[in-house]
């Protein structure tokens, strides 16, 4: 696959990383001549010096050839133009752009977008893609990160395996036994850095890190057999009133009217922005390392502090101070991911990694064949994919037990006509049966070949 | 100057022509003298003011921020003191009645000064409802191009902004006077027509009309309202009660479907929950009131309690049936009408505006206690509000609390009873004159005085009053601040 990506920064350093281990042929385009050498020096890919949405430098790029564009700039207006010179000069076919201003994406604006205007297939929109990973962790703070998928009826769940794990040291073909009615499927376990697919014989240790494909609405419960039973957080601190906190607070008013959010913002015009767009959350001005204002904020009674400043260092100490005056949890947003590995040692209980999530997002719409959703776990070491089975598959028709699918893969949950069904050793997928599957980075290409669209097919 | 001048010319020149419908109704009702006379007033009053406009008609200057203030005072002391004499000689009344009867009438304040209409002739009945009726028109126009513009008392600032040429601020006058006026002629030509179709005669209906569009509270002389038409006539009083007392920009936005601005739109809004409220509560003490429920049915109980609480957001004050109001505790009536209708309407008091943006800025301090460190928005609905715009509302307030405390002391000082003095100091204040009765007094109390038993040093203090409150009694103090004049 041809791919250009407009933008050489961190998000597109990730996806260009990523597109070039699976072996596809990426061309980076940046007007920083550093970041264009650095980018070839490290990966496998072409660099190209120039502005992203000029016409030459997309033709030097091989836009002619490309199958997609990738606009990850820093600036809107240069990735929509990237995306429309790439539709009207080379017709480019599937173009993606990152839009980070919301005036853009209001509803009444959508027809901005249509096919005639400018016909970008897929708007990523960071903040609202971290936002809703951090709704996600407060609708369910036990779990260290929560996925959805099949429209929400699905969730997979990142489980911390600690001491008050009760079924450590038990086989997974025992979990089924011990919870008949438990839809729930063990997918994915990192352990000691490294990510394992485990067979049904394998056990969960101290300190894994469990990914649980589950019914979405046995969520809660799944988390409680982890040990992780804890309430929705209603008394939420918030460190950084910037996009993403304000896209937060708007959707924590609309989503849990029992929460009572305070956000604290150095910036007075930012805090004063945020005042006038939200109605019940408070709003303090100052340092989010201020302990003073932390405990006007209440941070001694509140249940979360969701720490997300342009500075991961502002965002590491905010937790931990926070944790240290009383909160009962912590989740901070660290886009070095030099620093996620000892996020534990220092008290933070749960961090995100905003370029991985955004990178998640775009694979997505990379991946070939009936792939709807696709979700990069452990720095992208697997991913859990959700796709359409086809009459073509070679799933289809067959007892799981049957298939002998290969170590690295595990299906963790099958949609029937939107029903959830529990994976088992007779269960047969059918045509049209939406399947959620982890596949370590190695098999992916095989995961694809799963579900693409052959010839058979039509 | 030449845009005073102008603007006294345009208003003086619709004045006269609206005196023609009293004079054609005098010519109706067989009453020729008073016919000839008000044509004769209608075209005097005409060709002063046509004369007036023309030679002031393009003149370049500019209207400043003081002027446009003296305009609006100047404006509504000459009015009523031109219109006092076509009053007088219609009712056959002395000046000094006809004076407050006039400015009863402009400000809306419909103060019945005459005491039983029945012996009345008909045309004068028409003249002072059509003076009411101009008198609401006068009211939104006044707001909307002179005080408005100046920010007075910390209006939400319109549009246009004082400082342009005179030749422009009189097409601008001209151009809003225009709209203005089809949009309330055609508002009151709606009512009237519903008010026929309720089966309220067409007399009945003409002053009806008037009182409603402009929230006044004249009532024909055929008695009281319950008994002129059914409940439905009530629901359309109520109707345009609540259409006067809403802004203008408002119905504008409604009428253009502006959607964004109608979502950000927050003073009708609250406006109308509290006549809703108001109505309800007013239902339930119908309902539990020993023998109200026999005497009327729950559908006319239900018609009287909305036309009742639209009557008191609208600061008509005007009742369904004398004595409604004293069902309601008397603090409760007057803290209503003082906090009055909408901006941009025809409606009196303190405006809802104000006294949210009061409770608005009242509750962020509040919060200040609690979170020191706590940002707060400066914006609510539409609306910005800045210190500046605080400082403003806070002084009208203020400004306005102490207009009232001293026109309550001067009427009892002039021998109206001291609780009485407060009421129709209220009730004239926010331009609510039927509010204002007899009714109230605790039983075996004197010297509660109704309108037309008052001496004419009453009249003449509730009058000043009337106007005060009218004009946002700030624009009064710039006019007549001596620092002004001396420092010129």
């Amino acid at each position: 696959m041809k791919i250009i990506i407009c933008g050489a920064g961190q998000v597109g350093y990730g996806i260009a990383e990523r597109l070039a281990k699976e072996g596809n042929d990426v061309s980076v385009i940046d007007n920083s001549a550093e970041l264009v050498q650095n980018i070839q020096d490290k990966l496998d890919v072409r660099g190209y010096y120039g502005h992203g949405s000029h016409p030459d430098v997309l033709a030097r790029a091989g836009a002619e050839q490309a199958d997609m564009i990738i606009a990850v700039t820093l600036y809107d207006e240069v990735n929509m133009v990237a995306c429309q010179v790439a539709h009207s000069l080379f017709n480019v076919p599937t173009k993606l752009a990152r839009i980070r201003a919301q005036s853009y994406r209001q509803p009444h604006w959508q027809n901005l977008f249509a096919r005639q205007h400018m016909p970008i297939d897929v708007i990523i929109s960071p903040e609202i893609e971290v936002g809703e990973v951090i709704l996600r962790r407060i609708a369910l703070p036990g779990a260290r990160d929560i996925v959805p998928f099949a429209d929400e009826k699905v969730a997979m769940l990142a489980i911390d395996c600690d001491e008050e794990c009760p079924v450590i040291d038990t086989p997974l073909s025992q979990l089924s036994e011990l919870f008949p009615d438990l839809n729930a499927t063990v997918v994915g376990i990192s352990r000691n850095g490294e990510m394992i697919a485990p067979r049904s014989g394998d056990q969960i240790l101290f300190g894994d890190l469990a990914y649980v494909v589950t019914d979405r609405s046995q969520a809660r419960r799944t988390l409680s057999i982890f040990g992780k039973e804890r309430g929705e957080a209603s008394r939420i601190v918030i460190a950084g009133g910037g996009n993403i906190g304000l896209y937060l607070c708007r959707k924590i008013e609309e989503l849990m009217p029992a929460a009572r959010v305070r956000v604290i913002e150095r910036s007075r015009e930012t805090a004063v922005r945020m005042a006038e767009g939200l109605d019940r959350t408070v709003i303090l001005h100052g340092s989010a390392l201020d302990e003073a204002l932390l405990m006007e904020a209440g941070i001694n009674q509140a249940d979360l502090m969701v720490s997300i400043t342009n500075d991961d260092q502002v965002n590491i100490l905010a937790s931990v101070l926070a944790k240290k005056l009383g909160c009962g949890s912590n989740l901070a947003l660290l886009n070095n991911a030099g620093y996620h590995g000892f996020t534990k040692s220092l008290g933070i209980d749960d961090y995100i990694n905003p370029r991985s999530v955004t990178i998640s997002r775009v694979l997505q719409h990379v991946r070939r064949g009936r792939i709807k959703g696709v979700y990069s776990i452990h720095n992208g070491a697997a991913e859990v994919i959700e796709a359409q089975a086809l009459d073509t598959s070679p799933l289809v028709g067959k007892p799981l037990r049957e298939l002998d699918l290969p170590d690295g893969i595990r299906i963790g949950a099958i949609l029937h006509e939107g029903e959830f069904v529990q994976p088992g050793g007779n269960t047969v997928i059918r045509p049209r049966d939406s399947i959620i599957i982890l596949a370590l980075a190695e098999r992916v290409r095989q995961v694809e070949q799963m579900f693409r669209v052959s010839l058979e097919y039509f | 100057m030449f845009a005073l001048f102008n603007y006294i010319g345009l208003v003086g020149t619709f004045i006269s022509a609206v005196l023609l419908i009293p004079a054609l109704t005098a010519f109706g009702f067989r009453e020729t003298e008073n016919g000839f006379s008000l044509l004769i007033y209608a075209a005097l009053g005409g060709f002063l003011s046509v004369n007036l406009l023309v030679a002031t008609q393009g003149r370049g200057s500019m209207l400043k921020r003081g002027t446009a203030l003296m305009l609006a005072v100047f404006g509504w002391v000459l009015f009523p003191v031109a219109l006092a004499f076509p009053i007088a000689g219609t009712f056959s009344i002395s000046y000094s009645d006809a004076l407050f009867e006039a400015v009863s009438a402009l400000t809306t304040t419909a103060a019945d000064g005459l005491g039983s209409l029945e012996t009345r002739p008909a045309s004068a009945i028409v003249l002072r409802a059509s003076l009411q009726w101009i008198g609401g028109l006068l009211t939104i126009l006044t707001f909307l191009v002179l005080l408005g513009p100046t920010g007075v008392g910390g209006l939400p600032k319109t549009r246009r902004s004082i400082g342009e040429g005179a030749g422009r601020v009189a097409t601008v006058i001209s151009r809003m006077t225009s709209s203005l006026t089809r949009y309330y002629v055609g508002a009151t030509l709606v009512c009237f027509a519903l008010l026929l179709l309720t089966g309220v005669s067409p007399f009945d209906s003409l002053i009806l009309s008037s009182t409603a569009i402009s929230s006044g509270g004249y009532l024909p002389p055929d008695g009281q309202l319950f008994e002129l038409g059914t409940p439905a006539t009530l629901l359309v009083m109520a109707f345009f009660f609540m259409l006067a007392a809403t802004s203008v920009y408002w119905h504008r936005m409604v009428g253009r479907w502006q959607i964004d601005n109608l979502r950000r739109h927050r003073e009708s809004y609250y406006l109308i929950a509290i006549m809703a409220a108001i109505s309800v509560f007013l239902l339930i003490i119908f309902l539990t009131t020993p023998g109200m429920r026999q005497a009327a049915g729950t559908f006319s109980l239900i018609s009287e309690a909305i036309f009742n609480a639209a009557s008191l957001v609208s600061t008509s004050g005007l009742q369904s049936n004398a004595g409604i109001f004293t069902l309601l505790s008397p603090a409760f009536v007057f803290a209503v009408l003082l906090i009055g209708g909408g901006t941009y309407s025809s409606a009196g008091g303190l405006k809802f505006y104000r006294v949210g943006a009061m409770l608005f800025h009242a509750r962020q301090d509040l919060a200040k206690l609690v979170y020191p460190h706590a940002v707060a928005p400066r914006h609510f609905g539409t609306e910005t509000y800045n210190l500046q715009i605080m400082k403003a509302i806070w002084v009208m307030s203020i400004s306005s609390i102490v207009a009232i405390a001293v026109g309550s002391g001067l009427l009892a000082m002039l021998g109206l009873d001291f609780q009485a003095s407060i009421t129709a100091s209220v009730a004239a204040f926010t331009n609510a004159g039927p509010a204002y009765s007899p009714d109230w007094a605790p039983r075996g109390t004197e010297g509660w005085l109704a309108y037309h038993e008052m001496s004419s040093g009453m009249k003449f203090a509730l009058a000043a009053i009337m106007l005060v409150g009218h004009l946002e009694v700030v624009a009064f103090l710039v006019v007549i601040n001596p620092f002004r004049w001396l420092g010129r």
